[in-house]
């Protein structure tokens, strides 16, 4: 048996945002109770019960994942990346000015995992069409904009990268 | 202590297991007092329901032996259990008659679920609505059991005993699927059908499998269908009916109203089972003409669901 | 207070939004985010009702409150009994009326606790018959009384109700309705209904309740209106203002959840009184549904009479609301019924309406007040009596449409009505004139357009404050919501365009009892109107006073002055004026008091209030007033559908929106609340509703309540946005509101739509696709008989 068992605890390391983190959690811990409570980033959301909304969606390894339903050692030696590791206030991502630049963000709450998502995608496909965009968000889901100015903004992200 | 819900897991120990024998060992301890977690994108959601509590969550992450996806010599397919659902939606080894399974895990909900979701998660998470139970079932895949007392194989067909009960008894994982090669002249698809499309859990799941001979006759055919019984049913009597039949649409009307009949819906939220006894009748003729002649789904713009490559070009028109 | 919008160099553009870069980061902070700040929390879970009406036998909560952890277990009649504003009890009492009522709290160490005591109370039902059909609940005999106070709740006017769950009525009567329908060529009576929505915004409720003994209660909260909740507070735990603070950060969607939602705020500062400590309470999803408000489900029976040339002559309406499970409501309808008043002309009109409680999850403010759900009815009529007259979709509209100048039936003239032009705007946007293409296969399209109308109550105070600074920087404080629609860039932009600065030297500060002066709730569309005029007041306050201090440092009167790019010049003069900053003495600590100077440190504050003119109280008899609501905003909506004849599932694949929104002050947050709106009204017509067995709602998740992906949304280049603006005479810039407008007439055009690419009426939203294969083969069966 491993160093874990018997134990309601539960260590880990993982790379988070470039950051080699380690953790020692209760074992009913998931990955967003992680990094939203244990490390302070908080951009990663609740929005639903059941692994639905999308807005805890995080990159694990570079793959858009929701980790409201993912206990943390699932991210073992892995990389997590939350928005918080994407830009900066000096200098935006791509995909961060363009939400800026098209309104595509009304009450944000969805803003993050959105944009994740849509990198996940354009790193993946740095030519994706809007079916393609349209497809990798089927699972993140946002009660205000109705979408448009969503589709906009990663359109021209990805040219703005090309 | 950060909480953004009131939904809060019962406690339990942890098991990390390194070896799928260590896993036995631990399953075999403690029995149902255990559950096991692959993706978690569905025991998660229970857990946090406190739908289950278990009193130990033995992780499976770390048995890379149990993720494979490998095309044999002989066309048979090996599927791990612990295999992504993307992984599956991106291979090569699925292709013409096997295409069904592909299909399937496409429309499992979306990309994230897709990315941690696994395909013996699907399978031993033993929801009717499971989108790649109906097409496994279809092509005659069997279930690779592993338990304290060795290896056992048992037909997919007959490894769900019920909404969330398989036939693993304790101790016992899912290693994989083994998937016979198809005959040739196969082709299969899978229609889920779903108010959001993918998004959703199926409304009906309709998997269709149909064998060609030279003459362009249906040699065999398979009808498996989801969401509409407590397990998957095949749709035994459809099945006959086509068996020898030239297809055509007349045949495949007629097949997809006696699956109908032998469906077993229930009413949920989803859906009347009244309205679901309707859509498989329009989701088998989509099946089956998807099997046949490779037109996957009804054209409107605005929709959400891509149609993924064609299937077979084996089939003449 | 209109101003040619030619000279407008910040109102009218689309400046950043205030808050963009933050949210994109990843760094705007909700009210969960807040609970890493505190270094003790509590937290809180609640126990529901099972049951949609039962008497509560026995509550036993000992088990729970023995659980190590556990800091305290509250139940009904440790709350305050009076009411305060909240129509609802903040636990059950010795009933639950609707499923999902809360009956007990506990408060522990950590939410795992919490959840643990929760299944420790022992707590025995006898369940009571209960009502889930308004029409049922409105009889004299009703299956169940829901609120057997109704009509006697201490601190509220007694009354008579009509009938046990009626909570209200109001009748407007104008004109000769039997007149009016002998001289009518053509009659069409219809019922039509509406389900129940939730507003299903991302975040889900969530507070924070901090009481220091002897000081302070200190509240941060999603829910709305940061002064209105102190007040409520205050009434409800007999402590004074002065000792409350309620702050609310940004807020993840509202769609009007979060307005009155008073106990969830209660609940939290229930709970650190209790415990004297800091307490979160935070909502799951599905307390979303079965324990925040929701929409309101409305049946409208509508009865027109039109002559041939398509002149309405005859209107007569009943409507119901279905105020689900209330106490001490009062719903009357009124508001609903006003969606059926301010687009037509109708000199003979009956319009009875009606509010009743039910033991459903109860309704609150949802997008429109009931205004769409009326306009589904209306609209449809008016599609079903001009195929009758065979007149097109857009003449039977246009000819009926007031005017300026006009009265409604109420008897208000209408001030600014773009509803005409609306129409014709998306008429031609998706070429209603020539049919769809079809082709083959099970997809059948067809199009078809609504228009409809939202009124704006006149009630409320918005106090302004401008501050200016030592460093001529300008503060924006206001005390309404920011949930998303960018009411703080709105502010931002008048303070700017006022100043004659650019928005990023404007500073906001926001929703904040201690900080931000009174105002009311985000709601009713009325922030830009309310808010807004109540900021430019307050930078006319403060630009007066940099000119009363400039006036003798210039040599000039006053009124020579103006205040531009952070200066004050002498009008006409260039160069000869003085930066603001320039005003400001040096500082000095020895500052003597007496002298009216202006001193670094201290900012000029510019303040203001604004309130609109109030109603007029309508008529008993008539129901009539010149002034029952405020200003109107309305939108049409045209849309091209396709309908799956073998699924009955509706796919929207075009779209066009056109608003009258008065003025556009931000062209692009208003494009955004159309396109927004359009989704959201596409959930909530073909999408959407709560469904129940035996009184429970059974889809209480995102899995199964279906609100649109993108999928169900056209794609982005299939929806158009069309501004259509009549300005009000007294909104900033002639701006009027546009974000309930963004709702209205979405259900209608698809309803109309459905209707011409198939043959099939529908009379009842949402069009889920079980509702339109049975419309189908319904009409199927009458077409070969």
């Amino acid at each position: 048996m491993n160093v874990n068992s018997k134990s309601s605890r539960v260590s880990l390391t993982l790379n988070v945002n470039g950051v080699i983190r380690e953790c020692h959690v209760a074992s009913t811990t998931t990955l967003l109770e992680l990094l939203r409570g244990e490390f302070g980033l908080t951009g990663a959301k609740r929005g639903c019960d059941d692994g639905n909304c999308g807005a805890c969606t995080v990159l694990l390894d570079g793959k858009a994942v929701k980790c409201c339903i993912m206990l943390a050692p699932q991210a073992r030696d892995r990389h997590v990346m939350t928005i918080e590791g994407l830009g900066t206030p000096e200098r935006l991502h791509p995909l961060q000015q363009a939400f800026v630049d098209y309104f595509a963000a009304q009450c944000g709450y969805c803003t993050p995992s959105m944009i994740l998502t849509a990198k996940a995608l354009l790193d993946e496909q740095p030519d994706a069409q809007e079916e393609d965009i349209r497809h990798a968000l089927h699972g993140t889901i946002c009660r205000c904009t109705g979408y448009v100015k969503i589709v906009q903004a990663i359109e021209a992200a990805r040219d703005a990268m090309a | 202590m950060i909480s953004s819900s009131p939904l809060a897991m019962a406690a339990f120990e942890y098991l990390e297991p390194t070896s799928t024998d260590e896993c036995i060992e631990m399953l075999t301890h403690y029995g149902p007092a255990a559950s096991l977690l692959a993706g978690g994108t569905d025991l998660i959601v229970k857990l946090q329901h406190r739908a289950l509590r278990p009193r130990v969550v033995v992780n499976m992450g770390r048995l890379s032996d149990l993720r494979y996806l490998e095309q044999n010599d002989d066309g048979s397919v090996a599927i791990g259990a612990l295999t992504p659902l993307c992984d599956i939606e991106r291979t090569n080894c699925l292709a013409n008659g096997l295409d069904a399974i592909r299909q399937g895990a496409t429309e499992v909900s979306c990309v994230q679920i897709r990315n941690t979701g696994t395909i013996g998660g699907n399978s031993c998470n033993a929801s009717p609505s499971a989108d790649t139970v109906p097409p496994l079932i279809a092509v005659g895949a069997e279930a690779r059991l592993l338990g304290p007392k060795g290896e056992r194989r048992v037909p997919l067909e007959r490894f769900f005993r019920g909404p969330g009960k398989t036939m693993l008894e304790p101790g016992e994982l899912l290693h994989g699927f083994h998937v016979p090669p198809p005959p040739h002249g196969t082709s299969s698809a899978y229609i889920k059908y779903a108010i959001r499309g993918p998004f959703d859990l199926a409304i009906v799941g309709i998997a269709a499998r149909v064998t060609l001979d030279a003459e362009r006759r249906i040699a065999a055919a398979d009808i498996v269908m989801g969401a509409v019984g407590p397990t998957p049913i095949r749709a035994q009597k459809a099945e006959q009916l086509l068996v020898g039949e030239t297809a055509n649409e007349k045949v495949i009307g007629e097949a997809a109203a006696l699956a109908a009949s032998e469906s077993s819906p229930i009413s949920d939220q989803r859906a009347t089972a009244e309205y679901r006894r309707r859509m498989v009748e329009v989701s088998t003729r989509a099946a089956l003409r998807a099997a046949i002649w490779g037109s996957r789904k009804p054209s409107v713009t605005a929709t959400i669901v891509r149609n993924s490559s064609p299937p077979s070009a084996l089939l003449p028109r | 207070m209109t101003a040619n919008p030619a000279k407008l160099s910040v109102v009218g553009t689309n400046v950043p939004r205030v808050d963009s870069v933050d949210k994109v980061l990843g760094r705007t902070k909700y009210v969960a985010d807040l609970q890493l700040e505190f270094a003790e929390l509590l937290h809180a879970a609640i126990l529901r009702s099972p049951h949609a009406h039962a008497r509560i036998v026995a509550l036993d909560t000992s088990r729970a409150e023995r659980l190590p952890g556990v800091r305290a277990v509250v139940t009904g009649k440790d709350c305050p009994q009076h009411l305060a504003m909240i129509t609802q009890r903040i636990l059950a009492h010795d009933e639950v009326i609707w499923a999902g009522e809360g009956v007990a709290v506990v408060v522990a160490d950590t939410p795992e606790i919490a959840a643990d005591a929760i299944e420790l109370i022992d707590v025995q039902y006898e369940e009571l018959p209960s009502v889930l059909d308004a029409e049922a609940a409105a009889l004299e005999k009703p299956p169940s009384v829901v609120d057997r106070n109704l009509g006697r709740h201490p601190g509220l006017a007694p009354f008579t109700p009509q009938a046990p769950n009626v909570t209200g009525s109001y009748q407007l009567h104008n004109g000769n309705l039997e007149q009016g329908f002998a001289e009518a060529d053509v009659i069409v009576e219809n019922r039509f209904s509406t389900g129940r929505f939730s507003h299903s915004q991302l975040e889900p409720a969530a507070c924070i309740a901090r009481y220091e003994p002897g000081g302070n209660l200190t509240v941060w909260t999603n829910g709305q209106g940061v002064h209105i909740i102190k007040g409520m507070l205050s009434e409800l735990f007999a402590l004074p203002g002065s000792k409350i603070q309620v702050i609310t950060p940004y807020q993840g969607g509202s769609f009007g959840n979060r307005i009155r939602f008073y106990h969830l705020e209660a609940l939290a500062a229930l709970l650190a009184l209790r415990t004297k400590a800091t307490v979160a309470v935070t909502y799951s999803r599905r307390e979303m549904y079965l324990g925040s408000p929701g929409g309101l489900p409305v049946i409208t029976r509508i009865r027109t009479g039109v002559k041939r040339d398509g002149t309405v002559v005859a209107q007569e309406l009943d409507i119901l609301v279905d105020n689900g499970a209330s106490y001490a409501c009062l719903q009357d309808g009124r508001a609903a019924g006003s969606g059926a008043i301010c687009v037509y002309r109708q000199p003979n009109i009956s319009m009875v309406t009606r509010g009743v409680n039910t033991n459903a999850p109860w309704a609150g403010a949802y997008r429109g007040l009931g205004s769409p759900q009326v306009t589904w009815a209306m609209e449809s009529q008016m599609d079903i009596l001009a195929e009758r007259l065979g007149m097109s979709a857009v003449d039977i509209r246009l000819k009926n449409i007031l005017s300026k100048g006009e009265q409604n039936a109420y008897g208000e003239t209408i001030e600014s009505i773009g509803a005409a032009r609306c129409v014709e705007a998306v008429a031609e946007a998706i070429k209603i004139a020539t049919p769809s293409v079809q082709e083959p296969g099970p997809w059948r399209r067809g199009k078809g357009l609504a228009v409809g109308g939202k009124q704006n109550t006149p009630r409320g105070r918005s106090e302004g404050m401008v501050l200016v600074h030592d460093d001529g920087s300008v503060e924006v404080r206001f005390g309404s919501d920011e949930v998303g629609m960018g009411a703080e860039t709105i502010m931002a932009q008048i303070a700017a365009e006022e100043f004659g600065i650019s928005v990023k030297d404007v500073r906001v500060v926001r929703g904040d009892s201690a900080m931000t002066p009174y105002d009311t709730y985000s709601a009713s569309s009325f922030t830009t109107y309310n808010t807004g005029n109540a900021i430019r007041l307050a930078c006319h306050d403060a630009i007066k006073a940099i000119k009363r201090a400039g006036a003798p440092l210039l040599q000039s009167s006053e009124d020579d002055l103006e205040v531009a790019n952070g200066r004050v010049e002498i009008r006409g003069v260039p160069g000869s004026g003085l930066r603001i900053a320039e005003l400001f003495k040096p500082f000095s600590p020895f500052q003597d008091e007496r002298v009216a100077e202006l001193r670094k440190g201290t900012p000029i504050i510019g303040r203001s209030v604004f309130a609109p003119r109030p109603a007029v109280a309508w008529d008993k008899k008539t129901g009539r007033t010149p002034r029952m609501w405020n200003w109107y905003q309305y939108n049409a909506c045209g849309v091209e559908v396709a309908v799956n004849v073998e699924t009955g599932q509706i796919k929207v694949v075009k779209a066009a929106m056109a608003a009258d929104m008065g003025f556009p002050i931000h062209p692009k947050l208003c494009e955004g609340q159309l396109e927004g709106g359009l989704a959201m009204a596409i959930g909530t017509s073909v999408l959407e509703e709560f469904l129940y067995r035996d009184g429970v709602m059974i889809n209480p998740s995102f899995a199964d309540y279906r609100i649109p992906t993108v999928g169900e949304a056209p794609t982005r280049s299939n929806v158009t946005t069309l501004f259509t603006p009549d300005p009000l005479p007294d909104g900033p810039w002639g701006a009027k509101g546009i974000a309930e407008g963004a709702v209205l007439a979405v259900g209608a055009a698809i309803g109309n739509a459905v209707y011409n690419a198939t043959g099939a009426r529908m009379y009842d939203l949402p069009l889920s696709a079980e509702r339109v294969l049975a419309a189908l083969t319904a009409h199927a069966k009458a077409v070969a008989s």
